[in-house]
Order: structure tokens, then sequence, then C-alpha cells
């Protein structure tokens, strides 16, 4: 296999575990933005370095190595305290649980539309603060009148209720 | 529907705490335990992780239509703190692409027929984006009206022309380019296209870096980016605004960084880095060049011989050279290890003759696995190392804080005048041994509970060329 047969192939495994991946570096408790940088800066070392995958060993567990330096790196450079972020949580899965395949993935994401849809107002206004307009807990809970804990709380009932409604429509389906 | 878990809301209220940032070392150590100890809460959680990225990467982007509809139906209360909205802070990753026109191409567009207005949605075989605009579709030397696209299709643009892909990556061809569409993908990820002449600006999603767009002399892969190509009938010219691109041209490659300029010229790729970037030297064969006094290029990792995995390279950049300071850059075992694992970590160190002894300085480290490491210097701030330098070999315990250091010397040597030394670190039961040459200089117990394991080499600025100093092997033998 040529260099860039190698590259393409690694990089056509990367898009597909992507979704693990960026759920990966929110585990290890990077931002949105980091887990953007990581994910950028993963792919820009493993197209590189393409070659020094080993065909037959985990490709997921492979990059999340190079993602996780990635990451270290990036919070080095914004502050070096939160590189301890990392080691808390690192081992706190076993690597195995990380690589189970999503294969229904533009199932859910069009099964999640019609599950925000059926979502009651307060739900949707959470979905649509949190994750379109960026606000964060506290500013959400001042303006809810709330408290910032209860505000966490809410946030990850909706995400289950969310993923509960997903799955129960691609059962039908 | 989920199962409940024991301590359901003091959970749900740590992993929402998460991942908003806002949980305390305390709380990240209790939601550690909890993980650890309980693989329902471990299925729970990852459950949320999951809808927490769906959520992220669909719900300003990629919702069905009504799910858009159903969230701009949500009152906002006021203005106060909001933000911009995702797509604002995100925008489409961009970059221009201009080309000199060639003669012959002009000599073509100016035969073609007249422009047409097209909007092909594509399926199937076909290639997979839309073309709207004025512009012509080439196929097999006939033009094509009303057709879907296909991958070999020449795509002229009598005005401004886009084609955009189904994950909204989106090409802007400007009057008068010539754009072919070479490999089809189901979105702009993998895509192949050759921009023959003309311009062309190319806004893609972050997903789609495996997208390849080709020139006359060489080919632009987007690894995420903005970045700005020109060519002449001779040359292509890079230069990157932010994040990175690859380049290739015939059999070299090079990645360029932000700030970063390249010209490619018969298959020659010249690199002009933004600043004087000073990382480490080390070429496949493990060789520290250090007779660049101003550049170092890293080309990959060291080659090591292992137990298993791979010895990581760190992609801490180096500031430009200050005149006296230390640069460096270190390579750590990928993985932290519990400090009472058994594992061996060595090196056979090269020194040549003339190769500035007091100027250069190579170590073996194992460091607490919550070292901070120094941006300029590669160093573990917390770490018990094996240094050469300068002819004499030493064992150090260093803690550094951000304005203060100490450096507790354990042991030190002076080297024969061999030109090669062996260094080891045996990590067991907690405990630490150093050897020389196979000799033991000295043993100790670790403080840390987990441990990286790593090398790290560094040199001083100095005018005075520094021949290569070598790490012939490093091995890395764990449990």
């Amino acid at each position: 296999m040529s260099d860039r047969q190698a590259a393409d192939q690694v990089m056509r495994e990367l898009v597909k575990a992507m979704p693990m991946l960026r759920g990966w570096l929110r585990h290890l408790g990077a931002s949105w933005d980091q887990v953007e940088e990581a994910v950028q800066e993963t792919a820009v070392w493993c197209s590189g370095h393409a070659g020094e995958f080993t065909p037959g060993t985990s490709f997921t567990a492979w990059v999340r190595s190079v993602a996780r330096f990635r990451l270290l790196a990036i919070w080095r450079d914004q502050g070096r305290e939160q590189e301890r972020r990392c080691d808390a949580l690192l081992d706190a899965i076993p690597d195995h649980e990380w690589d189970q395949a999503d294969d229904q993935r533009e199932g859910r994401v069009l099964a999640l539309g019609a599950c925000i849809e059926h979502l009651p107002d307060a739900g949707r206004r959470l979905v649509q603060w949190t994750y379109r307009e960026g606000r964060s807990a506290q500013d959400i809970a001042t303006a809810l009148r709330s408290s910032v804990g209860a505000i966490h709380m809410a946030l990850s009932r909706l995400r289950l209720r969310l993923k509960d409604c997903i799955e129960r429509r691609l059962d039908r389906t | 529907m989920s199962e409940p878990i024991a301590d359901d809301e003091v959970f749900l209220r740590l992993v929402g705490q998460h991942l908003a940032g806002d949980l305390t070392p305390a709380e990240r150590e209790v939601l550690a335990v909890r993980l650890r100890a309980d693989p329902q809460a471990r299925t729970r959680y990852r459950d949320l992780l999951a809808m927490d990225v769906l959520l992220h990467d669909q719900a300003g982007e990629q919702l069905s239509p009504t799910a858009r509809i159903a969230l701009r139906q949500v009152p906002h209360r006021t203005g106060r703190g909001r933000r911009r909205s995702r797509a604002t802070r995100r925008p489409p990753l961009a970059l221009w692409v201009g080309l000199a026109a060639a003669a012959a191409m002009l000599v073509l567009v100016a035969l073609q027929a007249a422009p047409r207005r097209a909007s092909s949605p594509i399926a199937g075989e076909s290639f997979a984006a839309t073309l709207s605009g004025t512009a012509e579709v080439w196929r097999d030397g006939a033009q094509v009206a009303n057709e879907p696209l296909r991958a070999g299709d020449t795509i002229v643009a009598a005005n401004a022309a886009d084609v955009v892909f189904p994950d909204h990556s989106r090409l802007v061809l400007a009057p008068g380019s010539r754009l072919r569409l070479e490999a089809d993908q189901k979105d702009a990820t993998g895509a192949r296209v050759h921009l023959e002449n003309g311009t062309a600006r190319c806004e893609l999603r972050p997903q789609a870096r495996g997208f390849r767009l080709a020139t006359a002399h060489a080919t632009v892969a987007v690894l995420g980016t903005s970045f700005t190509t020109s060519a002449t009938a001779q040359t292509t010219a890079v230069a990157v605004a932010s994040g990175r691109v690859r380049i290739d041209a015939g059999a070299e490659h090079a990645e360029l960084a932000a700030g970063d300029r390249a010209e490619v010229t018969a298959n020659v790729v010249t690199v002009i880095r933004a600043t004087p970037i000073a990382p480490a030297a080390v070429d496949g064969t493990g060789v520290a060049d250090f007779t660049q006094t101003e550049q170092w290029i890293a080309r990959g990792p060291l080659p090591v011989e292992i137990g298993r995995g791979r010895l990581e390279v760190p992609p801490a950049p180096i500031p430009p050279d200050a005149g006296h300071i230390w640069h460096g850059r270190s390579w750590q075992w990928h993985q932290p290890l519990p400090a009472t694992t058994t594992a061996a970590l060595s090196g056979v160190l090269h020194i040549p003759a003339g190769s500035g002894a007091r100027d250069w300085q190579a170590e073996l480290f194992c460091a607490d696995a919550a070292t901070t490491f120094d941006v300029e210097e590669g160093q573990p701030a917390t770490c018990l190392r094996l240094v050469v330098r300068d002819r004499r070999v030493s064992v150090q315990e260093l803690v550094r804080g951000p304005d203060s250091g100490n450096e507790r010397w354990q042991a030190e040597s002076v080297l024969s005048e061999n030109s090669e030394v062996t260094l080891g670190l045996h990590l067991e039961a907690g405990g630490l041994t150093a050897r020389v040459d196979g000799r033991v200089v000295w043993q100790g117990a670790l403080s840390y509970e987990r441990v990286l394991l790593g090398i790290r080499i560094s040199r001083r600025r100095s005018d005075t060329t520094l021949a290569p100093v070598l790490w012939r092997t490093v091995t890395l033998t764990t449990p």
C-alpha cells in the first residue's frame, strides 16, 4: 500500500471513528472548542503518519492515543493546570467499551430531529440555548431563576429522554 | 427505556457538570470512582456523551427541516447573555485557490457554448453534489444540460457558480474557471476535484478533511484550515492563514501551519516557516540533527522496540530562539503507567566527536503522570531523569513550579571517551533503577502514583555548528 493509499485509508477510518472520538475527548474534559482543535490536530497527525498504524490492531485505540496527546498539547498551551483533568477519568471506562460501533448514526440524526420536535417547550428551549446558542448553565439558570445544579440535571435527563426517543423510533423502523 | 440507577440524581448532575466543564477535581474523582465501579453507570454515561455529541453536531446544521422549524419556534426571553449562533461561531472552513489561466485553456473556454443555469440534485453513481449558478457541464466532449453531475464531468463557470456537497461544503467558482470532478464521495469527505484554471473558493465543513483539490503542480489536502493557493505555469504557492494543510507534489510532501508558506516547482516543495521554529530534529533513524541552528525538522517518532504500542511524539511547538535558553522536545510512552508496574526504558546515545558537548543534553525520564511539560524545553516539571550533558551523566529529581524550580542531584559520574553510552531506567514495584552501560548508578523509591516514561533531547542556542547527536535505539518494555 502506498503512503497516499495508507493516508486515505486512515482518513476514512478516522471519519468513521469521529463520533466516538469526539465523545471520548468530551469524556476527558475537553470543551467543544478544544474537541474541534484536537480532532483537527489528530487528523493532521494521522494523515502524515498513516504508515505508523499497524493493520490488525485497534484503529480506535490508536487514534485515541494520538488525540489524547493533541488534547494535552492544547491544554498545555492554554493553561497547564487543565492537563490534570485528563487523568482522573482517563481509565474510568475500559478501552473496549469505547469501541462499540454505531452503525445507525444517520438514522439517529433523522430521529433526533423528530424527537426534539416532540419535546415540551422547556426542553426545546434548553436544547436551543445549550447547543445552538452555547449559553452556559449559569446563564440559563439565571434566565430561568433556577439553580445551576438543576440545569445540569435537567440537561442530563433531556439527553437521556432524547436517546430513549431515538431508540424507540429506530426500533419501529 | 433507560433503567434507573442508584444515586441517579447525583450521577446525572455530575455528568451534566462534567459536560459543561464545571466539575471540581473532587467531583471529577467521585464521578471517576462511580464509573470504574458501576458498569450500568458507564453505559448511561456513554449514552449521555453520545447524545451530547449528536446534539452538538446536528442541532444547528443537520436536523430535519421540521426540527429546524421547531427550534426556531422556541421563544427567546431576552437578548441578555445570548451568544452568536453556533453556525456563526463556527464558520465553514474556507480556502481560496487561484490558478493563472493557461493560454490553451483560455482558447478552450472561448469555444464553449452559451452558459446555462444549472441546478442538479445528484444520486446513485453520479457525483454527489449540486451545481448552481451560470455554468456549463461538459461530458465526453459534449455539453450536457439538466443532467446530474458525474465523476469525469468538467464544469466551466461562465459566471459565478457553486458546487455544493450534501454536507454543505461548497466550492465557489469564479467566472472562467474550469473544474474537473474526479472522484465521487457521498459528501465532500474524500472527494477529488481538479482545478484546471481559474479561481475557486472552497468552503469546507470540518468533517470534509479528506477533500483534495489538485492543481497542475500539487495536491492540496484539506486538513481543516484557511489558506490561499496561487499558481503560475511553473509554480504553485500556498500561504496558510490558519490551521494546517498538507501538500503533496510527486514524492514530496509538506505540512504547513498557520503563517507558513510553500512553493512547489517541478515537484520540489520549498517551505518557508512563519517563524524560526526550532522543534526537535529527529528523523526516521533517530537522528537529532543539530546542524541547522535555527530549524529542526520533526520527521517522525524515533524507531523503538517496544513491548506493545508506540512511543508518542507530543506536538509541542518550540518558539523562536531567544538566544540563550534551551530548546528541546520529549517523546513519551503514550499512556501513563502505574508506578508499581514493571517497565524498562533504555536508549543508546551516540555522541560523535565535536558535538559541542556543553550545548546539548539528552535524557531518559520517569515523570509524574500529572506533570506539566515546558513548552520551550519539552521538559517534564516533575520527574526523575538520567541526564547526559557535557560528558557527564547525572540523576536528577525535578520539582518545578511556574516561577521556581528545584533540582536535586542524586548521582553524577563522568563518561568515558566512548562515543556511545547506554542509558536505562528500570521501573519495578514503585522503585526506579538508573543504569549507565549496565552499571547501576542510582536506585530509589518514587513518590509518583502513575508515571510517564520517555526521552528528551535539547540544545542551547549556539552559533557553533553542532554535530548530530544520535539516539541509536530506544527500547521500551511495558507489561
